[in-house]
């Protein structure tokens, strides 16, 4: 940060703003110890630099508030304490009688007082204090008061610069295919008719694919589809949904590893159970789908190159690019724009690997942009799942054992042991099960995949929070109650779950083909609850009219962003539930737009209720604990309303005939 | 290339490009007006909407052939202070000043969001016709 003579405050952001609200939250922390005025802070979005001095850039595992309320407050208060030993050495009194507030030093009660600027020449001169005091949080002006987001003014005018608006000089446009047959590559192409086109200047080909470079981005597109490409598919191009659905449950029959026990002998007391009862969830491939495509402009210099890209990943685009153009780190120029929208997408540099490498092969800047069909077809996407669940009971009744078998795709990829990440929502969970075995089998297939926000909590939760309902069921408790009692060592996860069933009537009775459910989930540092109203219709139609939902993050920086987080999960994951599923034939996405791949809609998206539960410390994540008890809220409600399980999303019509 | 005429925000253009070429594409590259999205580029998701002669049209699928001469309004020319209560339903409260959640869920349910802000839109939008009523 920096302060100049005027008074102005200048921040350089380290992490992108994709719409999660960091970029005010974190100006919020460091104004707060500062004692800033708001309406003087400027902001400036840090380029790409070492980890040594930026920590990580990256916006991931709902980290931004949580990483960086340390160093930004210790800066904010760092600078404070150096303006008040200033101010104490001009007026010659002990710092003890000087104070700061609203963007000045006081003196006592005097009513004397500098201003930080005329006061930082003087600051910059001091020692950097050693210890860093910092506020007592009943002085805090800014921190948990719903200060209006710093970037939607921009955003309602349409002044903000998001990744397809960036303009520079001479820059062309250029838009890549990449072969539709994951594997497959470019053998290839005719531009006969393509060079035809008005505006198109050339054809370029790069690793993934072609790109036709152009004087616009309609040129462009309409060259790419005059373009006659000839793709070698490659060994995956019989691959279809059926092969890699009976390729998973072929698996589940297979050996697992044995990830987690708890209790007397899980599998003794499997085999003695007097009653078991078994179900198979099921989770889809899902793309991220964010409304602005995957783009990145570039311009490779002789022995330089700047990127302007929508990332989450401001050093994994750098370290990308340095690597595809063999050039040392700091002379790759990563400027990180505002992203319309990312989920996880844009953890990812692969476009930017794109970018740099038409930008070197045409000698010049160029945006490199997807169509809608290219990022829909070629994501990194939510991994697909199953999950074999089975609980046992002995003669009395009694609820014994639970078991957990997690089959998925694994990120890792390691033979030699357990993916611990892909049994998030399986394991290490805080109920206290009578007895307990987790298992993971790997099942890996050619399909890109990736974290999609909350990675794989998700889909462990819903069958986690799925079955607990089946077996509160089969023990005729109320589903409510036999999370809490489950709970008992974890006080603020009950505490979430009695919030939202409270906010929800719990108790009330619903009318006919309406229901009420439960869910809870902890991920990335947050514990949530959702309670859900939803109604089915006579065609067999679910309607989510309203979520009721708890969150517990430790404290909050702006609860306003927190709700807005919380209402954005709650769509985010509705679309999963409702609509959201990649599907493969012949070995390529069969979903284009989001005509196939439809997303949640005004009509569709329910009105959510945010309950804020400080539970104290840690300060936890915010982004995306919102996400994984909606699955299990929505369809535990179903079952209320019409006695039918759903055990698979996304859900189908037909599964409540 | 064949010439085009547009005003834009109240401002009058020449274009010289393809007939086939949709006015969003005008908009973005040959006018730098970027504030109108491309998202979907087929007419689904409305991020490119914009009021062609007082309706409301998605760009990416009009052709610039098709509104040679016709009045253009997009989100920078709304309000150039931010002023404007509303920068998003403007067609909505023109025909409807008070509407409900259910006529606000039916004239947006074609406008796509992926971050889930559709209850703040709704509530946006009844603020915007409570502050325009309220003039
Ligand atoms: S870009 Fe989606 S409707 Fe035009």
């Amino acid at each position: 940060m920096a302060i100049d003579t005027d008074g102005k405050v200048t921040i350089w952001m380290p992490r992108p703003e994709m719409g999660q609200g960091s970029r005010t939250g974190l100006t919020m922390i460091l104004a707060d110890e500062l004692e800033a005025d708001w309406d003087r802070i400027e902001l400036i979005q840090a380029l790409a630099g070492p980890r040594a001095v930026w920590g990580s850039m990256t916006a991931g595992g709902s980290t931004s508030i949580r990483q960086f309320w340390g160093p930004m407050g210790d800066a904010g208060a760092t600078a404070r304490q150096m303006l008040v030993a200033a101010a104490a050495a001009r007026w010659g009194v002990p710092v003890e009688t000087c104070r700061a507030e609203g963007h000045a030093v006081h003196r006592g009660t005097t009513g004397e007082k500098l201003g930080y600027g005329e006061l930082v020449e003087d600051a910059a001169r001091l020692p950097v204090p050693e210890e860093v005091v910092r506020k007592d949080p009943s002085e805090f002006r800014y921190i948990d008061r719903p200060i209006p987001r710093l970037d939607i003014p921009s955003k309602v005018d349409g002044s903000a610069v998001f990744g397809f608006d960036f303009r520079v000089p001479d820059m062309k446009f250029a838009t890549i295919r990449r072969c539709p047959v994951f594997g497959g590559q470019l053998r290839g192409f005719d531009d006969t008719e393509t060079l035809r086109v008005n505006g198109v200047e050339q054809v370029v080909e790069f690793s993934e694919g072609v790109a036709v470079v152009a004087g616009s981005s309609w040129a462009a597109m309409k060259g790419m589809d005059a373009l006659v490409i000839d793709w070698d598919e490659g060994p995956n191009a019989g691959l279809s949904s059926e092969q890699i659905h009976d390729q998973l449950a072929q698996a589940a029959t297979e050996e697992p590893m044995e990830a987690e026990r708890t209790g007397d002998d899980p599998r003794a007391m499997l085999d003695g159970a007097a009653k078991r009862i078994e179900a198979v969830y099921e989770c889809a491939y899902v793309s991220h789908s964010p409304m602005e495509p995957m783009v990145a402009t570039a311009h490779v210099h002789k022995d330089s190159v700047d990127v302007w890209v929508p990332t989450q990943a401001a050093q994994t685009c750098q370290n990308t690019a340095a690597r595809v153009l063999d050039m040392p780190r700091e002379q790759v120029r990563i400027h990180t724009l505002f992203s319309g929208g990312a989920f996880g997408r844009r953890l990812q540099a692969d476009y930017v690997s794109d970018a740099v490498q038409i930008s070197r092969s045409i000698g010049g800047p160029v945006q490199v942009f997807w169509t809608r069909v290219e990022d829909t077809q070629h994501g990194f996407y939510r991994p697909i799942s199953r999950h074999h669940l089975e609980a046992g009971f002995d003669a009395a009744g009694n609820f014994t054992v639970w078991r957990h078998k997690v089959v998925a795709h694994s990120m890792s990829s390691r033979t030699d042991r357990v993916d611990n990440s892909a049994l998030a929502g399986a394991r290490s969970l805080s109920y206290d099960w009578p007895s307990s075995l987790i298992e993971w089998k790997m099942s890996n297939t050619p399909i890109p995949v990736g974290a999609w926000r909350s990675v794989y909590a998700a889909q462990g939760w819903f069958a986690t929070e799925g079955f607990i309902d089946e077996v509160a069921a089969e023990l005729g408790r109320d589903p409510f109650e036999f999370r809490m009692e489950l709970l008992k060592d974890d006080p603020r996860m009950q505490e979430v779950l009695r919030v939202a069933a409270e906010a929800i009537g719990w108790s009330r009775e619903t009318p006919e083909g309406t229901g009420i459910g439960i869910a809870c989930g902890f991920c990335f540092g947050g514990r949530v609850a959702h309670a859900a109203e939803v109604s089915v219709d006579s065609r067999h139609r679910v309607k989510v009219h309203r979520i009721e939902s708890a969150i517990d993050s430790g404290w909050v920086v702006n609860p306003d962003s927190v709700a807005a987080q919380v209402e954005g999960g709650v769509v985010l994951a509705l679309q999963t539930v409702l609509h959201g599923e990649i599907t493969l034939r012949n070995g390529r996405v069969e979903q284009e737009t989001f005509a196939e791949f439809p997303l949640v809609t005004m009509e569709e998206a329910p009105l959510v209720n945010t309950h804020i539960v400080k539970g104290g410390s840690p300060l936890g994540g915010v982004g995306e604990p919102p996400i994984p008890p909606l699955a299990p809220a929505v369809v535990n409600a179903v079952y209320a309303a019409t006695g039918k399980r759903l055990r698979s999303i996304p859900i189908r019509t037909d599964d409540l005939r | 290339m064949p010439v085009y005429t547009l005003t834009v925000n109240g401002t009058r253009h020449t274009v010289d490009v393809d007939a086939d070429t949709p006015l969003l594409w005008v908009l973005r590259d040959d006018l730098g007006l970027t504030g109108t999205k491309y998202s979907c580029g087929v007419g689904i998701c409305g991020s490119c909407a914009v009021i062609v002669n007082g309706s409301l049209e998605r760009s990416c699928v009009v052709p610039v052939s098709a509104v040679d001469g016709a009045e253009v309004m997009t989100i920078e020319g709304l309000s150039s202070d931010r002023s404007h209560p509303l920068q998003r339903a403007w067609i909505l409260l023109e025909s409807n000043p008070d509407p409900s959640d259910e006529d606000i869920d039916v004239a947006m349910n074609d406008f796509l969001c992926r971050c889930g802000t559709y209850q703040r839109i709704r509530e946006a939008i009844h603020r915007a016709a409570k502050e325009m009523n309220d003039v």
